[in-house]
Protein backbone atom coordinates (compact mmCIF):
# COMPACT_ATOMS: atom_id res chain seq x y z
CA UNK A 1 0.00 0.00 0.00
CA UNK A 2 1.23 3.19 -1.18
CA UNK A 3 -0.07 6.82 0.19
CA UNK A 4 1.74 10.14 0.33
CA UNK A 5 0.97 12.18 3.73
CA UNK A 6 0.45 15.70 3.49
CA UNK A 7 2.53 15.92 0.51
CA UNK A 8 1.99 20.10 0.42
CA UNK A 9 3.37 19.96 3.97
CA UNK A 10 0.56 21.70 5.48
CA UNK A 11 1.45 20.04 9.28
CA UNK A 12 4.69 20.54 9.46
CA UNK A 13 4.30 24.22 8.24
CA UNK A 14 1.47 24.44 11.19
CA UNK A 15 4.03 23.06 13.78
CA UNK A 16 6.58 25.68 12.77
CA UNK A 17 4.23 28.25 13.39
CA UNK A 18 3.06 27.13 16.29
CA UNK A 19 6.28 27.58 18.61
CA UNK A 20 10.25 27.91 17.63
CA UNK A 21 11.98 24.53 17.32
CA UNK A 22 15.39 26.92 16.74
CA UNK A 23 17.70 25.04 19.26
CA UNK A 24 15.59 23.51 21.62
CA UNK A 25 15.69 19.94 22.92
CA UNK A 26 12.25 18.46 21.59
CA UNK A 27 10.86 15.55 23.24
CA UNK A 28 8.21 14.44 20.36
CA UNK A 29 5.68 11.59 21.55
CA UNK A 30 3.91 9.60 18.78
CA UNK A 31 6.52 10.17 16.19
CA UNK A 32 5.16 7.49 13.74
CA UNK A 33 7.67 6.33 10.90
CA UNK A 34 9.63 10.22 11.79
CA UNK A 35 7.61 12.55 8.98
CA UNK A 36 7.23 15.11 11.27
CA UNK A 37 10.41 14.43 13.34
CA UNK A 38 12.44 14.85 9.93
CA UNK A 39 11.09 18.12 9.27
CA UNK A 40 11.82 19.29 13.27
CA UNK A 41 15.79 17.89 13.35
CA UNK A 42 17.48 20.45 11.37
CA UNK A 43 15.94 22.92 13.62
CA UNK A 44 16.16 21.33 16.89
CA UNK A 45 18.88 20.96 19.30
CA UNK A 46 18.46 17.18 19.68
CA UNK A 47 14.94 15.36 19.46
CA UNK A 48 14.02 12.39 21.62
CA UNK A 49 10.77 10.62 19.75
CA UNK A 50 8.69 8.29 20.67
CA UNK A 51 5.91 5.64 19.15
CA UNK A 52 4.78 2.74 20.61
CA UNK A 53 4.56 0.78 17.35
CA UNK A 54 8.03 -0.84 16.69
CA UNK A 55 7.73 -1.24 13.11
CA UNK A 56 7.46 3.07 12.96
CA UNK A 57 10.31 3.16 14.90
CA UNK A 58 12.10 0.34 12.99
CA UNK A 59 11.46 2.67 9.74
CA UNK A 60 12.11 6.19 11.15
CA UNK A 61 15.59 5.13 12.00
CA UNK A 62 16.15 3.68 8.59
CA UNK A 63 15.11 6.01 6.53
CA UNK A 64 16.12 9.10 8.70
CA UNK A 65 18.92 11.62 7.08
CA UNK A 66 22.54 10.62 7.68
CA UNK A 67 23.61 13.62 8.06
CA UNK A 68 20.59 14.30 11.47
CA UNK A 69 21.15 11.04 12.79
CA UNK A 70 23.43 12.30 15.12
CA UNK A 71 20.45 14.91 17.07
CA UNK A 72 17.77 12.36 16.84
CA UNK A 73 17.32 8.94 19.35
CA UNK A 74 14.30 7.25 18.51
CA UNK A 75 12.73 4.59 21.22
CA UNK A 76 9.71 2.31 21.78
CA UNK A 77 7.36 3.35 24.09
CA UNK A 78 3.40 4.06 24.72
CA UNK A 79 3.10 7.81 26.10
CA UNK A 80 2.60 6.24 29.94
CA UNK A 81 6.06 4.11 29.40
CA UNK A 82 7.67 7.43 28.75
CA UNK A 83 10.87 7.98 31.61
CA UNK A 84 12.85 10.96 31.12
CA UNK A 85 14.64 13.03 33.06
CA UNK A 86 12.71 16.41 34.89
CA UNK A 87 13.64 19.15 33.50
CA UNK A 88 15.53 18.02 30.63
CA UNK A 89 13.71 19.43 27.21
CA UNK A 90 12.51 22.51 26.21
CA UNK A 91 9.49 21.82 24.00
CA UNK A 92 7.25 18.78 24.13
CA UNK A 93 5.52 18.05 20.84
CA UNK A 94 2.53 15.66 20.77
CA UNK A 95 1.31 14.13 17.75
CA UNK A 96 -2.17 12.26 17.60
CA UNK A 97 -0.24 10.57 20.67
CA UNK A 98 -2.48 11.44 23.97
CA UNK B 1 -4.86 6.00 25.93
CA UNK B 2 -7.81 6.42 27.87
CA UNK B 3 -9.15 9.75 28.71
CA UNK B 4 -9.01 9.60 32.43
CA UNK B 5 -5.22 9.10 32.37
CA UNK B 6 -4.58 11.47 29.80
CA UNK B 7 -3.74 14.37 32.64
CA UNK B 8 -1.45 12.17 34.76
CA UNK B 9 0.28 11.30 31.77
CA UNK B 10 0.54 14.54 30.62
CA UNK B 11 1.43 15.78 34.15
CA UNK B 12 4.47 13.22 34.05
CA UNK B 13 5.96 13.96 30.70
CA UNK B 14 5.41 18.04 31.66
CA UNK B 15 7.63 17.27 34.37
CA UNK B 16 10.78 17.00 32.22
CA UNK B 17 9.70 20.31 30.65
CA UNK B 18 11.58 23.46 31.61
CA UNK B 19 9.51 26.32 33.21
CA UNK B 20 8.83 28.21 30.17
CA UNK B 21 8.89 25.20 27.89
CA UNK B 22 6.62 24.89 24.83
CA UNK B 23 4.08 22.31 24.58
CA UNK B 24 2.58 21.59 20.42
CA UNK B 25 -0.28 19.14 20.30
CA UNK B 26 -1.00 18.23 16.83
CA UNK B 27 -4.65 16.18 16.78
CA UNK B 28 -7.73 15.13 14.45
CA UNK B 29 -10.67 17.11 14.65
CA UNK B 30 -14.14 16.78 13.74
CA UNK B 31 -15.86 17.06 11.27
CA UNK B 32 -15.07 13.43 9.65
CA UNK B 33 -12.98 12.62 7.28
CA UNK B 34 -14.31 12.77 3.31
CA UNK B 35 -12.83 11.06 0.69
CA UNK B 36 -12.69 12.32 -2.91
CA UNK B 37 -11.81 11.10 -6.10
CA UNK B 38 -11.47 13.00 -9.47
CA UNK B 39 -12.78 15.83 -8.03
CA UNK B 40 -16.08 13.81 -7.00
CA UNK B 41 -16.83 13.28 -2.76
CA UNK B 42 -17.77 10.04 -2.60
CA UNK B 43 -18.38 9.93 1.05
CA UNK B 44 -17.31 10.50 4.69
CA UNK B 45 -15.45 8.33 7.22
CA UNK B 46 -17.00 7.19 10.53
CA UNK B 47 -14.89 9.28 13.04
CA UNK B 48 -17.58 8.81 16.04
CA UNK B 49 -15.64 6.49 18.16
CA UNK B 50 -12.09 8.50 17.32
CA UNK B 51 -13.06 11.34 17.02
CA UNK B 52 -14.39 11.65 20.65
CA UNK B 53 -11.35 10.28 22.35
CA UNK B 54 -9.39 12.86 20.56
CA UNK B 55 -11.25 15.84 21.75
CA UNK B 56 -11.21 14.06 24.98
CA UNK B 57 -7.42 13.85 24.67
CA UNK B 58 -6.76 17.24 24.13
CA UNK B 59 -9.52 18.60 27.13
CA UNK B 60 -6.51 17.21 29.38
CA UNK B 61 -4.25 19.95 28.11
CA UNK B 62 -7.29 22.65 28.81
CA UNK B 63 -7.29 20.72 32.57
CA UNK B 64 -3.56 21.76 33.00
CA UNK B 65 -4.58 24.59 31.27
CA UNK B 66 -7.33 25.57 33.77
CA UNK B 67 -5.02 24.76 36.99
CA UNK B 68 -2.27 27.11 35.58
CA UNK B 69 0.08 25.09 34.79
CA UNK B 70 -0.11 25.75 30.79
CA UNK B 71 -1.17 29.15 28.89
CA UNK B 72 -2.38 28.45 25.35
CA UNK B 73 -0.33 30.39 23.27
CA UNK B 74 -2.13 29.84 19.80
CA UNK B 75 -4.68 27.77 17.79
CA UNK B 76 -4.60 27.14 14.30
CA UNK B 77 -7.33 24.74 12.17
CA UNK B 78 -5.97 23.04 9.11
CA UNK B 79 -6.52 20.33 6.58
CA UNK B 80 -4.64 18.08 5.62
CA UNK B 81 -4.82 15.69 1.99
CA UNK B 82 -3.35 12.17 2.04
CA UNK B 83 -3.48 10.72 -1.43
CA UNK B 84 -3.53 7.39 -2.27
CA UNK B 85 -3.13 5.77 -5.71
CA UNK B 86 -6.43 3.61 -5.75
CA UNK B 87 -9.49 2.91 -3.48
CA UNK B 88 -8.49 -0.30 -2.41
CA UNK B 89 -5.29 1.82 -0.61
CA UNK B 90 -7.46 3.82 1.21
CA UNK B 91 -9.39 0.56 2.15
CA UNK B 92 -6.52 -1.25 3.53
CA UNK B 93 -5.26 1.55 5.02
CA UNK B 94 -7.83 2.86 7.33
CA UNK B 95 -8.60 -1.00 8.00
CA UNK B 96 -5.68 -0.26 10.06
CA UNK B 97 -6.74 2.31 12.44
CA UNK B 98 -8.36 0.83 16.00
CA UNK B 99 -10.95 3.46 15.99
CA UNK B 100 -12.11 4.63 12.83
CA UNK B 101 -14.93 3.06 10.76
CA UNK B 102 -15.10 2.96 7.09
CA UNK B 103 -19.09 2.68 6.23
CA UNK B 104 -19.78 -0.38 3.98
CA UNK B 105 -21.72 2.10 0.89
CA UNK B 106 -18.01 3.97 0.96
CA UNK B 107 -16.40 0.60 0.98
CA UNK B 108 -18.37 -0.62 -2.10
CA UNK B 109 -17.16 2.19 -3.89
CA UNK B 110 -14.11 2.97 -3.03
CA UNK B 111 -13.45 -1.12 -4.21
CA UNK B 112 -13.77 -0.22 -7.81
CA UNK B 113 -11.71 2.89 -7.84
CA UNK B 114 -8.60 2.20 -9.58
CA UNK B 115 -7.26 5.99 -10.03
CA UNK B 116 -6.10 8.29 -7.11
CA UNK B 117 -8.02 9.00 -4.36
CA UNK B 118 -7.78 11.87 -1.63
CA UNK B 119 -8.59 11.53 2.02
CA UNK B 120 -9.18 15.08 3.43
CA UNK B 121 -8.33 15.31 7.47
CA UNK B 122 -8.74 18.26 9.39
CA UNK B 123 -6.47 18.93 12.57
CA UNK B 124 -6.30 21.45 14.93
CA UNK B 125 -2.51 22.51 16.49
CA UNK B 126 -2.10 24.01 19.79
CA UNK B 127 0.46 25.30 21.50
CA UNK B 128 0.77 26.07 25.15
CA UNK B 129 3.59 27.80 27.35
CA UNK B 130 4.61 25.98 30.64
CA UNK B 131 4.25 28.48 33.49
Amino acid sequence: MTRVVDAEGVHLAAILRAADFSNKRVLEVGCGEGRLTRGIAPLAKSVLAFDPSEENVTHARSSFPGELRGKVRFGVARAEEIEIEAQSVDLVFFSWSL
Amino acid sequence: MEPEGVVDVLRRLLAALVPGGDVVDLTMSPPDEVVESAGAVLGHLDGSLFLPRAIEAGAGLDALADEGILVLVREEPLTVIVRYPTGTDVLEDIDRRDYTRMPASLAERLATIETECLLYSNCLVRSFEKL
